[in-house]
């Protein structure tokens, strides 16, 4: 099982590793948001610092509650692990286009990951627990 | 020593290779990974002190405390650079005194 936890104000998150390796080598360690309604995995700008946007493209616009947004596309490996398996995705991921209101919105974990996810989120039990049930490759850790 | 058992139906052979390479020594990237998991815990453990510390501010925090604070994102880690400190071994968070209700 994966274990994540609830932030002060009651959030669910997970830890994950992101490699982006069009870009950079060094693998960046993110709390990621768990949002059922996100379509998509997204990183926004506190995430994303050194992130070298001038390489970035891809560029579509997203829809959510606060209106249309501007997100990048570009290939990832996103990690977790559990204590015993490392879970491994091979996908795309947004990236925010920075703006004056996005600068402390946390990273999405979208559907596209937790589609391969049993989560249960006992906040009565303070245990966020998470059953991967697919990933594209999985190394024992 | 044995090896990491390794399994996917979906990878390729040479990205399988590429994501290993990225990787390292599992055992390793995941111990990193979940001491960033324990240290993101404890700063919203603390979170209401942080608040009262340094209100409206970035804060950065190691296993050793807190590392850097400042008015931008970008002021704060400059701050942990010059400390040398690897952007993986601290987390960050802003501390709102006016916190906005987030519908996602």
């Amino acid at each position: 099982m994966i274990e994540g936890w609830f932030d002060a104000a009651g959030r669910p998150y997970v830890a994950a590793q992101v490699y982006l390796p069009r870009l950079e080598r060094v693998p960046r360690h993110l709390e990621l948001l768990v949002d059922t309604g996100a379509d998509v995995t997204s990183l926004h700008p506190t995430d994303c610092i050194g992130i070298p946007y001038e390489a970035l493209s891809d560029l579509s616009e997203t829809g959510g509650v606060g209106g249309v947004a501007g997100y990048y596309s570009e290939d990832a490996f996103v990690v977790f692990d559990d204590g015993e398996i490392t879970h491994i995705y091979s996908m795309r991921v947004d990236i925010a286009v920075p703006t004056r209101n996005n600068m402390t919105l946390p990273s999405l974990l979208g559907q596209d990951i937790l589609r391969h996810w049993r989560v249960i989120h006992d906040r009565p039990g303070n245990s966020l627990s998470i059953d991967v049930v697919r990933a594209d490759m999985t190394v024992s850790s | 020593m044995v090896g990491p058992t390794i399994e996917g139906q979906v990878m390729d052979a040479e990205k399988k290779h590429k994501i290993l390479g990225l990787l390292g020594d599992p055992a390793e990237a995941a111990a990193g990974l979940a001491a960033f998991r324990d240290l993101a815990i404890r700063m919203d453990r603390e979170h209401s002190e942080l608040l009262r510390l340094y209100p409206n501010r970035w804060v950065a925090m190691s296993t050793n405390g807190v590392v850097a604070t400042a008015e931008t994102i970008d002021d704060l880690f400059r701050q942990v650079d010059e400390q040398q400190i690897p952007h993986h071994e601290v987390v960050h968070d802003y501390m709102d005194t006016n916190p906005r209700s987030l519908i996602l």
